[in-house]
């Protein structure tokens, strides 16, 4: 009896102190995996961006020398109802570029008759307000400046927009074929990042 | 064993996040790669005036000239007075001078004649009237062929008249036979 209870009782010990023993260990185990997972972290960050208001030219108003007389040079000013008018719409205050390709003569609408035109480096002027009326041209602008040859720090309004007006001069030949004569005239603009 | 399988799951995330960053950097620089512009195409246009023009409608025609006697054809004779008409750009100012001689001679040269312009020898009509000898509303009357008024014009229809007058003074032996002389008038646009 005695061996037969001392037989089961040590068996019973020996299962308690095993499981008791796992346990420890477990707990161990739990513990230092516990201690791994806290030495690492993640963390979401995040990038931004903002992208500017699109960047856009319109051309408003044509340069117009109305009735021209053969052999008589007409000229019309940047600051007139005849000047023409581009206007620029895009972010407030940024800098932007812009150029201007003028033409050299205007043509009739067949081709068979061209006129000399001619652009002084005075006869344009960049306004930086909302001002679209060129003979009344907003403060704070670029005037009397270079149609081939625009500033460089040039930079749109406060309100997001800028103009240009912009004068010139035909200069018609005595036989000068009578008629109606155009050119284009080509701006592009864009932003320079500043 | 526990570790190794985990050492593969943190590989994978800090590869994951390493991509991001990368990926975040890629589209950060082609953002800033792109710059907006834009370009327009206005135009200048003009419209050149109807071509001006003179011609010499009717010559001065002093007829028939007596030695030694001065004959006058006044600037409203009908079949006498030398007419040029202008065309052009209705309304539009012109200047006209007029070169006037100061003889006229035979074909072969070997005889002239002074004539002569007074300051009251022209007329200058700016309707479409061509009878100098009809005096209309737009006419300018009595003028100096010599300096013809800065302020003439064109008229609403697109053409004006010059009505011109003159005096030959013949010498008591001159030479019979056709005379003849040019009359020059230069027009030309002034711009308003």
């Amino acid at each position: 009896m005695k061996s037969v209870l001392d037989n089961a009782n040590g068996k019973g010990f020996k299962s308690v102190h095993r499981a008791l023993i796992m346990t420890i260990a477990i707990g161990a185990m739990i513990v230092a995996n516990n201690s791994q997972v806290s030495a690492q972290d993640v963390a979401v960050g995040q990038a931004t961006a903002t992208v500017q208001t699109i960047l856009a030219v319109s051309a408003t108003a044509s340069l117009v020398f109305g009735t021209v007389y053969q052999g008589i040079p007409k000229s019309i000013a940047k600051n007139t109802a005849s000047s023409g008018v581009f206007t620029i719409t895009g972010q407030a205050s940024a800098g932007i570029s812009l150029f201007m390709q003028l033409p050299e003569y205007l043509a009739t609408s067949t081709g068979d008759d061209r006129m000399p035109a001619a652009f002084s480096t005075t006869d344009g002027t960049v306004d930086s307000t909302a001002n679209v009326n060129p003979a009344t041209p907003g403060g704070g602008g670029w005037p009397n400046v270079n149609p081939r040859n625009l500033p460089s720090t040039t930079v749109l309004g406060g309100g997001g927009g800028a103009h240009i007006f912009l004068g010139g001069k035909v200069l018609p030949s005595p036989n000068q074929k009578a008629g109606a004569y155009t050119g284009d005239i080509i701006v592009t603009v864009a932003y320079t990042g500043s | 064993m526990y570790e190794e399988k985990r050492m593969p799951q943190f590989s994978r995330m800090r590869k994951s996040g390493v991509f991001a960053a990368i990926a975040v950097v890629l589209v950060l620089s082609i953002g800033g790669g792109v710059s907006a512009q834009d370009a327009t195409t206005g135009s200048a246009t003009a419209t050149v005036t109807t071509i001006l023009s003179i011609t010499a409608t009717q010559a001065l025609i002093f007829g028939t000239v007596y030695q030694g006697v001065p004959k006058s054809i006044a600037e409203n004779v009908t079949a006498s007075s030398g007419i040029f008409t202008i065309t052009g750009q209705a309304l539009a100012g012109i200047s006209l001078y007029a070169q006037m001689p100061e003889y006229m001679a035979t074909s072969t040269g070997d005889d002239r004649m002074p004539v002569a312009f007074s300051t009251t020898d022209a007329a200058y009509d700016s309707t479409a009237n061509a009878n100098p000898a009809t005096a209309s509303g737009g006419m300018l009357t009595n003028i100096n062929p010599n300096a013809i008024p800065a302020t003439t014009v064109i008229g609403g229809g697109g053409g004006s008249h010059l009505f011109l007058g003159g005096r030959v003074l013949p010498s008591p032996n001159q030479k019979a036979g056709a005379y003849t002389a040019d009359i020059i008038i230069t027009v030309s646009y002034i711009g308003t």
